[in-house]
C-alpha cells in the first residue's frame, strides 16, 4: 500500500523505544559485563574472552544445557500437546465449556513458588503424600527425587503449571475459525480426530508456531520448580538456576552475564530452527 | 538521564491522546482513554537549611521485616525515637535478607545515588564494595567522641565488624553463634552420650541410623553450616582463617574426609540432596532428626515445643586428626548499622541520623532486640527470659576457646559455593577431598585476579 | 452422491444420541484434568487456615479447626485495600500500554511486507529469552536517575517493555490469518492504515487481545521481584509485596504464604472470568462475516 513505510515506522516505534530503553540497553550492559571479572557491584576488571573460554570448559554448564533441553522436550510434547488436546475437546463439547475454561486456568494464577511447595510436600521422602500412601499400602518408601528420577519429577509440575496458559492461547486461536468451515467439514463427514488433524490444526498453524516459540523460550528460563523442589541437585541443574547461582548467589555478574548471553543465543537458534521446521504457506480465511 | 524519560512519558501521553482522538466512535470504549495516574514523585528532597529543629525524613533500610523475630522490637525502638523527636519522620524500609533482590537492591542503591540514611547490612566481604567506594562513613571518630555510647558496647563486638582497612563502619546490634543442636531426649532414649567427641558422634550416628531416626539433618545444597563446622574442626581457628589465598591447607581435606565417614555411617537424611535448610530444620524440629548444625536464629523455627525444650547446643566435635580444640565455635557480629556518606554530608540530616543510630544501638535497644532474636548482644547487658536451650547456646559461646567468623567470610562467594557443591560429590565418593579443594582453589584464584 | 448421503445419516445419529461414546470420553478426560487443577487452589485456601508447621507436616488434611492468624497478620502487615488499588493501577496501566503498542506492532508484522520483517522476528525471539536478572540492575539505575523509583511509572514502564514481545507475537499470530478481503474492502472505503487497525483488525482480533491482556495482567501482578526493587514503598506497594512478609533468615511462614497467595489469586480469577467472555466464539464471528 502507498505510504506503508511511514506507518511501519510509526507503529513499530513505541515498541522499539520501550524495548530499547528497558531491555536492550540493559542487556547490552550485560554483554559489556561479560568481558569483565566482577567482584560485587563496585569492582571489575577487564578479562577479554576469559568468561567465554570458561563457557566452553564448564562441565556444569554442559550438564545444565542437557537438562534444560530434556525439560524443553517434555514441555513441547506434554505441555503443548495436552493443552492442544484439551482445547480441541473443550471446543467440541456443548455443555460446561465455561466451567472447564475457568478451572483449567487455576494453576496458571497460582505462583510457581506455592505450587513448588505443594510438590515438595508430595515428593518428600520422609513424610510426603506419595510415600505416606505407599506406607499405608504397606510398600517401601520411594526416593522420588533420586539422581535418575529427579528431573522427571521436576518436569511434572513444570509441565502441569502452564498447560492452562497454552490451552487459553489455543482456544483463542480456534475462536477465529469460522463456523462455516466446521459445517462444511460436517457435510464431508470429517469429525472427531480427523477434524482435529485435518481442519483445526492446519487452520491455527500460525498460532501453534507462536506457542512452540513461547514453549521453547519459556523452558530456557525454567527456574522456580528446580530451585524449590530439587535445589538443582541430582541432575536437575538447568540454565536458569545455574545462571542465577553464578550471578546472584556467587555475585559473579561477569560470568552470570556470559551465561545469560549463551542462553539467548541458544534459545534463538532453537526457536528459529523450530520455525523453519514448521514453515508452511500462510493461510487466511 | 532526566530528559529522555520525560520525553518518553510525554510521548506516551501523546500516543494515548492520539488514539482516543482518532479511534472513531465504535472503538472509543475499547481504547485506553485514561493513562494511569502518576503519583507525586516522592523523596522529600533536602529541606532548606534554616531553623534548627525542622522536619527531617530518614530512610532506614534493614532486614527487620517479614518473619524476623525482632521485627516488633525494632519498630518499637523506632517509635520511641520519633516520640522523643517529633520532627523526625522515619521510613522503615525492610526486605528479607533471603530475598533474591536484597543484596542487589542494596548495592544498586548505594551505587546510583539512592542510598538509605541508615543501612542495616552485613559486615566484611559483603560490604567491601561500598566501603571501598566511600559510600559509608567510618564511625571511629564518632564513636570516640561519645564515650558513653562507645563504652556501652562489648569491645569484641565492635572489633568484630572492623573492615579490612582498619576502620569500623558497621555498628553491631546482636551477633550469632553456630553449633551442633542436639535433641537430648532422643539421646537419652537411646542410651547415648552427647556427641562431645568423634567416637561418641560415630556411635550416635550408627545407633540413630539403625533405628530409622535421621542422625544429622543436613542438606547438601545449603550445606553452609556443614562446611563451616567441618573445616573449622579439621583445620583449627588459624587454619580456617587463612582461607585459600596462600594454597590449600591439607587439614581441610580431613574435614571432607570426616563428612564422608559420617555419610557412610548413614548420618545424612536419605533425601539430603534435594531438601533445603528449611526442610532440614523441620526434620529436626519435629523430632525426626537427632542433630542439626544451625545458628542462634534457629530456635524460632522448631515446630514442636518439646523438641525446643529438649535441645541443647554444643560445639562440633573434633574430626579425626583435626586441629580444633573441641571448644572452638563459629560466631560473630556479622552485620550492623551503616551511616551513608550522602547523609553524613547533608547538614540537615546528619545530626538526626547520628542520633537515631545511637538510639538504635544503645544498650537498651540492643537488649530488647537480643531478647527477641536470641542473638548475642553487642552491649554488656543481661538477657533474661530466654529458653533453656538458648541459654545453653549463650553459655557455649561464653565458654568457648575461640569464636571464629565463618569460613565464607575468608573466601570469595563463588569459592564457598564450590565448597558446598563438593559436599555431595565427596560423600558419595565421586570426588576425592583433595580434588574438591583443588577445584575450589582454582575458583578462588580466578576470583582474586 | 452415495457417500454424502451416508454422511448425513451419521450426522443425524450423532445428533440423536446426544452422548456418544466419544463425547463421554471427552467429558471424562476434561473432568479428570479439572480435578488436578482445582485441587491446588483448594490446597492453598485450606492451608491458609493453618499455622506454618501444620502446613509443612499436615498440609493434606482438612483445616477442621481453622485459624485466622494468617489473615490477621496479612491485614496487619500491609494495607490490603490500598495495595489492591496500587496493583490494579499498575497492572492495568501495563496492560493498556502493552495492548496498544503490541497491537500496533503486531499489525505491522502480520499484515505488511517489508524486508526487515524476518530480522525483527528473530530479535523478538531473542527478547523473550532475556532473563529478568540480567536487566534488573541497569533498569533500576535508570529509574533512580529519572526519579521514577517508588512511583507507579516505575513499575509500569519496565513491565510494559517486558511484556510487549509476548503480546506482539501472539496478536500477530492471530492477525496473520484474517482474510485479505476485509482489508481490501476497507482500502476501497478509503481507510488509511490507522483506521484499518482501529476499525477492522482490533475488533476482529478481540479474542487475542483479551487473552493477552489476562496474561500480561497476571505476570505484571505476580511480579514480586520487580515490585520489591522498583516500588517498595507503602504508598505504591502492590499486593504481591505481601509475599515479602512470609520469610526472613529466621525461616518461612508457610501458612502466611498460603494466605498471601489466596489473597492475590482471587482478583485475578475474577478478572479472568470477566475477560474469558471475550474469548468466546460468538463475539468474533459477527465481525468476520460482516
Amino acid at each position: 500500500m502507498k505510504g506503508d513505510r511511514k506507518y511501519i515506522l510509526i507503529f513499530l516505534f513505541p515498541m522499539a523505544a520501550f524495548m530499547s530503553i528497558f531491555l536492550y540497553y540493559p542487556f547490552f550492559k550485560s554483554l559489556y559485563l561479560s568481558f569483565f571479572r566482577t567482584k560485587g557491584f563496585f569492582d571489575k576488571k577487564f578479562v577479554g574472552w576469559d568468561n567465554y573460554e570458561r563457557l566452553t570448559s564448564d562441565s556444569l554448564l554442559g550438564a545444565s544445557t542437557l537438562h534444560t533441553l530434556e525439560l524443553m522436550l517434555y514441555v513441547i510434547i506434554f505441555q503443548v500437546g495436552i493443552a492442544l488436546v484439551l482445547a480441541v475437546m473443550v471446543d467440541n463439547i456443548s455443555k460446561f465449556q465455561g466451567f472447564f475454561r475457568t478451572v483449567f486456568f487455576f494453576p496458571v494464577v497460582i505462583s510457581g513458588t506455592a505450587i513448588s511447595l505443594l510438590f515438595v510436600l508430595f515428593y518428600n521422602y520422609n513424610f510426603g503424600l506419595l510415600n505416606s500412601i505407599l506406607a499405608n499400602l504397606g510398600l517401601e518408601k520411594v526416593l522420588w527425587l533420586s539422581e535418575s528420577n529427579a528431573l522427571k519429577a521436576v518436569a511434572v509440575p513444570t509441565v502441569w503449571h502452564y498447560v492452562g496458559f497454552y490451552f487459553v492461547l489455543f482456544l483463542t486461536a480456534m475462536s477465529k475459525i469460522p463456523n462455516d468451515y466446521y459445517e462444511a467439514a460436517k457435510l464431508e463427514g470429517i469429525k472427531g480426530f480427523q477434524k482435529m488433524t485435518k481442519l483445526t490444526i492446519p487452520l491455527i498453524l500460525s498460532d501453534i508456531k507462536v506457542v512452540i516459540t513461547l514453549a521453547i523460550t519459556g523452558s530456557m528460563k525454567v527456574f522456580e520448580f528446580v530451585w524449590v523442589v530439587s535445589r538443582g541437585k541430582n541432575n536437575t541443574e538447568v540454565l536458569g538456576t545455574y545462571m542465577y547461582k553464578k550471578a546472584l548467589v556467587d555475585q559473579n555478574f561477569g560470568y552470570g552475564s556470559t551465561i545469560a548471553i549463551y542462553m539467548v543465543v541458544l534459545g534463538v537458534i532453537l526457536a528459529l530452527l523450530a520455525n523453519r521446521l514448521l514453515k508452511s504457506e500462510e493461510i487466511t480465511y | 538521564m532526566k530528559k529522555p524519560s520525560l520525553v518518553l512519558i510525554n510521548m506516551l501521553l501523546i500516543f494515548t491522546m492520539f488514539l482516543a482522538a482518532c479511534g472513531g466512535n465504535n472503538t472509543a470504549k475499547n481504547a485506553p482513554s485514561e493513562t494511569p495516574k502518576e503519583v507525586e514523585t516522592p523523596k522529600t528532597e533536602d529541606p532548606k537549611p534554616e531553623e534548627p529543629k525542622k522536619d527531617v525524613s530518614l530512610r532506614v533500610f534493614s532486614t527487620f521485616g517479614g518473619t524476623d523475630t525482632a521485627r516488633e522490637a525494632f519498630q518499637a525502638a523506632l517509635d520511641e525515637f520519633t516520640a522523643k523527636n517529633p520532627n523526625v519522620k522515619i521510613n522503615n524500609d525492610t526486605m528479607s535478607a533471603n530475598d533474591d533482590g536484597f543484596r542487589t537492591k542494596v548495592n544498586t542503591d548505594m551505587n546510583s545515588g539512592n542510598e538509605p540514611d541508615l543501612l542495616f547490612y552485613f559486615a566484611g566481604i559483603d560490604a567491601q564494595g561500598f566501603v571501598d567506594a566511600g559510600k559509608v562513613v567510618p564511625m571511629n571518630d564518632i564513636l570516640d567522641a561519645d564515650a558513653e555510647w562507645k563504652n556501652g558496647f562489648t569491645p569484641s563486638a565492635l572489633e568484630n565488624t572492623r573492615q579490612a582497612d582498619g576502620n569500623i563502619y558497621a555498628i553491631p546490634l546482636t551477633g550469632f553463634y553456630e553449633g551442633l543442636f542436639v535433641n537430648k531426649q532422643l539421646f537419652k532414649d537411646n542410651n547415648l552420650e552427647l556427641p562431645t567427641d568423634w567416637d561418641k558422634m560415630k556411635k550416635a550416628v550408627q545407633t540413630f541410623a539403625a533405628k530409622g531416626i535421621i542422625p544429622l539433618a543436613a542438606p547438601f545444597d545449603q550445606s553452609h553450616y556443614v562446611v563451616e563446622h567441618f573445616i573449622l574442626s579439621a583445620a583449627g581457628p588459624a587454619g580456617q582463617a587463612k582461607g585459600l589465598k596462600d594454597g590449600i591447607d591439607p587439614n581441610w581435606e580431613k574435614g571432607y574426609a570426616a563428612m564422608k565417614e559420617l555419610y557412610d555411617l548413614g548420618a545424612f537424611p536419605k533425601d539430603a540432596a534435594t531438601i533445603d535448610l528449611g526442610m532440614a530444620s523441620n526434620y529436626y524440629g519435629t523430632g525426626k532428626a537427632a542433630m542439626i548444625l544451625e545458628g542462634s536464629w534457629a530456635f524460632g523455627g522448631f515446630a514442636d515445643a518439646a523438641v525446643k525444650d529438649n535441645t541443647t547446643v554444643i560445639p562440633f566435635p573434633v574430626v579425626p586428626g583435626g586441629l580444633g580444640s573441641g571448644k572452638d565455635i563459629i560466631g560473630g557480629f556479622g552485620s550492623g548499622f551503616y551511616l551513608t556518606k550522602a547523609t553524613y554530608d547533608n547538614a540537615d540530616k546528619k545530626d538526626a541520623a547520628i542520633a537515631l543510630m545511637k538510639h538504635l544501638t544503645s544498650p537498651a535497644t540492643i537488649q530488647k532486640i537480643a531478647v527477641a532474636n536470641g542473638g548475642t548482644p553487642a552491649a554488656n547487658v543481661e538477657i533474661t527470659g530466654l529458653a533453656q536451650a538458648a541459654n545453653d547456646g549463650m553459655a557455649m559461646a561464653a565458654n568457648s576457646t575461640s569464636i571464629n567468623n565463618p569460613v565464607d567470610s575468608k573466601i570469595a562467594p563463588e569459592t564457598f559455593s564450590t565448597l558446598r557443591a563438593a559436599v555431595q560429590q565427596v560423600v558419595t565418593g565421586k570426588k576425592s577431598p583433595a580434588d574438591a579443594l583443588k577445584e575450589a582453589k582454582a575458583i578462588e584464584d580466578a576470583n582474586k585476579k | 452422491m452415495q457417500p454424502v448421503i451416508n454422511n448425513e445419516h451419521t450426522i443425524r445419529r450423532v445428533k440423536t444420541s446426544r452422548f456418544s461414546l466419544g463425547t463421554l470420553f471427552m467429558y471424562i478426560v476434561l473432568t479428570a484434568w479439572s480435578l488436578t487443577t482445582i485441587y491446588p487452589l483448594f490446597w492453598i485456601v485450606n492451608n491458609s487456615f493453618k499455622v506454618s508447621s501444620d502446613v509443612m507436616n499436615k498440609s493434606f488434611s482438612l483445616a477442621l479447626e481453622p485459624v485466622l492468624v494468617n489473615y490477621t497478620t496479612a491485614f496487619d502487615r500491609i494495607n490490603i485495600g490500598k495495595s489492591y488499588i496500587n496493583s490494579l493501577i499498575m497492572s492495568g496501566g501495563t496492560v493498556l500500554f502493552v495492548l496498544l503498542f503490541g497491537g500496533l506492532a503486531a499489525y505491522v508484522l502480520s499484515r505488511f511486507t517489508f524486508k526487515a520483517k524476518r530480522p525483527i522476528y528473530s530479535l523478538l525471539y531473542a527478547t523473550l529469552l532475556i532473563p529478568a536478572f540480567a536487566t534488573v540492575v541497569p533498569v533500576y539505575e535508570i529509574l533512580i536517575k529519572t526519579g521514577l523509583v517508588n512511583t507507579y511509572w516505575g513499575l509500569i514502564l519496565p513491565q510494559t517493555a517486558g511484556n510487549l514481545t509476548f503480546a506482539t507475537l501472539v496478536i500477530a499470530g492471530y492477525m496473520t490469518t484474517i482474510a485479505k478481503e476485509l482489508e481490501e474492502a476497507a482500502f476501497i472505503d478509503g481507510c488509511n492504515r490507522w483506521q484499518m487497525f482501529v476499525k477492522i483488525f482490533f475488533p476482529v482480533s478481540r479474542p487475542a487481545f483479551a487473552s493477552v491482556s489476562i496474561f500480561v495482567f497476571l505476570w505484571s501482578y505476580n511480579d514480586l521481584f520487580s515490585a520489591l526493587i522498583f516500588v517498595n514503598k507503602e504508598s505504591v506497594r502492590p499486593i504481591v509485596a505481601l509475599l515479602n512478609e512470609i520469610s526472613s533468615q529466621y525461616g518461612t511462614d508457610f501458612g502466611l504464604m498460603a494466605t498471601a497467595v489466596a489473597l492475590t489469586v482471587i482478583p485475578v480469577l475474577i478478572i479472568y472470568l470477566f475477560i474469558s467472555k471475550f474469548i468466546e466464539k460468538g463475539l468474533t464471528e459477527g465481525a468476520i462475516k460482516g
